[in-house]
This record gives C-alpha cells, structure tokens and sequence, in this order.
C-alpha cells in the first residue's frame, strides 16, 4: 500500500475508533448484549428445550459451496454488509432504536444454539469468525441506535447540543457512514476468515 | 456528543473478552457438553449389473431394480430401479448430446418406530472419469415425504452428486425419491460402476444413530 493509502487509512480508521469511542456507553451496552447473548443461550441449550436428545453436530452450510474463493469471499461480505449489518441491524434502527439492539440479541441467540452444536475443534475454528463479524454487528447496532435516537429524542443522542431533529440526523448520518468504515473493514476480514473455515470443513 | 470515557471504553472491551473467554472456558472443562456424535453402522453392499447394448436397439427399457435394506430399531431400505438405456443421446437444452445414458430412480424409506429421523444423504459417488451423474433438479422429479432438501449437488463436478435432506417436525417415517441420469462418454468400450449410498441418521429414543446402506451398480461391455 501507497504511503498516502496508508494515511488515508489511518485518519478514516481514527475518525472511526474515535467516534465509537465517543459511544463508548453504547458499544459496552451492545457488546454486554451480543457476547453475553451468545453465552446464555449456549448455555439454555443445556436444556431440553427443542429436542429430547441433546443435540447433534451440525454446521449449516449457508454459502454456496461451489464459488471460487475470492468470489466466497465477496459474497460473504456483500451479503454480510447490506443485509446482515445494514438493513437488518442499522436500518431498523433507524425506524426505531431498540430494533438495533433486538435483532443483535436475536443473531446472538441464533449463533449461541448454533455453537453449542458443534464440537469442540469446529466451535474453536469458527470462534474467530464469530467474535469479529459480531464485533461488526455491534458497531453497526451502535450506528443504528444513533441514528435512531437522532430524530426520535435529539437530546438523548447529542446531550449537551440544542439541536433539532433534521440537525441531529445529519449528524447522525455523519457518524453512522465513520462507524460503517470500521464495520466494513472488519467484515472484510471476517469473510476471508470464514471462506477459509468454510474450505477447510468442507475440504473443497 | 459524549465524551470519550476510558472506564466504558474499557468496560467495552471487558464485555467481549469476559463472555467469549467463558466460553471457550465452559467447552474445554466440559461444563458446556459437546453435541453428540452418531454411532454408525454400514450395512453389506449389494452389487448389480447389466451388459451395455452396443448398437442396437438405440433405446431400450431395463426396468430391474435391486434393494438393500437395515432392519433393526429402524427399518429403511434403499431402492434403485434402472429403468431404461438410450444409445447416443440426442442431447437436451443447453447440453450437446451424443453420449449414452442411463435413467436410475432412487428410492429411499425409512421408518423408526421409537425416537425420530434427523435427517437423509443420498449420495451418488466413486463416478469414473468417462461417466457423470446428473441428478435431476425439478420438484417434478424428487419426491420427499416429511423432508425438506437441504443441499443438492444436481451436476456432478467433483466424483460425486448427492442430495441432504433434513427431517420435518421430528417424524417417525420419511422418503426420498430422486432420479439421477448416468451418462458415459466412452465409445462402448468401458465398464462403469458406481456407488450409490443412503445415509440415515436419526434417534432411537436414547442414542443418535446412523445407517449406512450402500448399492453398487455396474454398466459393463459385452
């Protein structure tokens, strides 16, 4: 990468880290949420809740198996990005805050079970998938919780700014697109990890 | 905007390393118990075959079948039945034909009369290089009884084709019924076999079991 690429990069990730740690009561609030979600409900598994058995292993395959690998990869992240970060999580925050954190407690939940249902090496390979794209989720929780306190209650998301509805969600805007640059950068990096587990489970 | 706190900042990053670290620490200690995994059982292979026409008839009807079956707490049987043999195949949209084809239906059931069916793999493989396997994609053509397909490998690229399906609602009966078109590139001059395989897996009431029930079919020169 350029000496410029390279310092383009560091000031969109600054302003990023900088505006998320600007919500650094939020992101807490989010991570508490989505880790301890998948926690819980890995551990309410432990019940006989859906099958009288306790469970067998099994690893959904949800990607088309027979993509070239660069292609995988872009295909994780196409579909991670807009529809499991941005309409999903950040978009309905948008129409009203809560759902942001709803949907993450719900992915945290889905992916909970679906963990306890591996063994062991497998839960240990997809383990790193699993806390950077959710580390992505709760970034964009973050965006969409901003974004929809912004027009609902403008003193809530900007405290100490007299500022009104249209002025907040511009702001908001603003800092949901700083947040979204790490959000993507991490789903980036999630994708290539994922194919790669993909490949090695399935041994394409 | 608030202002950057470096004890929720913290707080942050404690709230993902305290959960994933228990995790992983419940998993190794065994507090969280691994999923089990099924005891298998394989049954005997049973072989079939027929003699390949080498001129004419270009079309004719086979219609043999041959069965293998498991009967223990479950009883399933998988079912081929070869129905017919075309010479030089005029070929089909969007495929060049001139090769020689043979139409198999595949035909499993299974019924468990404690516990439930998890799931079922059908599974067409150890295809030589002079043959492929497609197993037809329409839902005109698989039929399934209290299954819902999963995965099909319809085109075989990779020495096999096959279809998962996994069970609806925990039943005690299921089936599967696939038609798969195996096709030989060869001037006559070759014998092709192949494995076709059902792969059962289901509860019994106290174990996770799966059955294996293998068929080994055979084209072979005159």
């Amino acid at each position: 990468m350029s000496q410029s690429g390279a310092l383009v990069l560091r000031i969109l990730l600054g302003d990023s880290v900088g505006k998320l740690l600007d919500r650094s009561v939020v992101w807490a609030v989010m991570n508490l949420l989505f880790f301890g979600g998948i926690l819980s409900s890995g551990f309410l598994t432990r019940f006989p809740l859906m099958e009288s058995s306790g469970g067998l292993e099994e690893f959904p395959a949800i990607f088309p198996l027979d993509l070239e690998w660069p292609l995988l990869v872009g295909y994780i992240f196409v579909l991670n990005l807009f529809a499991s970060a941005f309409l999903m999580v950040t978009l309905s925050g948008l129409v009203f805050f809560v759902l942001s954190s709803s949907f993450l407690v719900l992915r945290a939940c889905i992916w909970g079970v679906s963990l306890s249902r591996l063994s062991t090496p497998m839960f240990l390979m997809v383990l790193p998938t699993i806390v950077i794209e959710g580390e992505a989720y709760v970034i964009a929780a973050v965006a969409g919780t901003v974004l929809g306190l912004s027009w609902l209650k403008p003193s809530w998301a900007y405290g100490g700014k007299a500022v009104s509805r249209g002025q907040a969600l511009r702001l908001a805007v603003k800092e949901c697109a700083s947040l979204y640059v790490l959000v993507a950068m991490m789903l980036i990096v999630a994708a290539v990890i994922e194919a790669l587990t993909i490949q090695q489970v399935y041994s394409i | 905007m608030e202002k950057p706190n470096k004890k929720w900042a913290s707080l942050g990053l404690l709230s993902i390393i305290i959960p994933i670290t228990l995790l992983v620490t419940f998993r190794l200690t065994g507090l969280q118990p691994e999923p089990q995994t099924p005891v298998t059982v394989t049954v005997k292979e049973v072989s079939w075959n027929v003699t390949r026409p080498t001129i004419y008839p270009k079309y004719f009807i086979i219609d043999e079948q041959v069965e293998n079956s498991y009967v223990d707490d479950i009883s399933a049987d998988l079912t081929a039945r070869v129905v017919d043999y075309r010479e030089n195949v005029p070929g089909y949209w969007l495929w060049e034909g001139g090769y020689d084809e043979i139409d198999v239906r595949i035909v499993l059931t299974a019924n468990v009369s404690e516990g439930f069916i998890h799931s079922v793999v059908i599974k067409l493989s150890e295809i030589d290089a002079q043959a492929d396997v497609i197993i037809i994609d329409d839902e005109d053509w698989i039929q399934v009884q209290n299954l819902k397909i999963d995965m099909l490998d319809d085109f075989s690229q990779q020495n096999e084709a096959w279809v998962k399906a996994a069970s609806i609602n925990q039943p005690k009966d299921v089936g599967l019924h696939i038609t798969a078109f195996w096709t030989f590139f060869d001037l006559n001059n070759m014998d092709h076999w192949i494995t076709a395989t059902a792969e059962v897996t289901y509860f019994n009431g106290s174990t996770w079991k799966s059955v294996v029930i293998p068929l080994r079919l055979g084209v072979l020169v005159s």
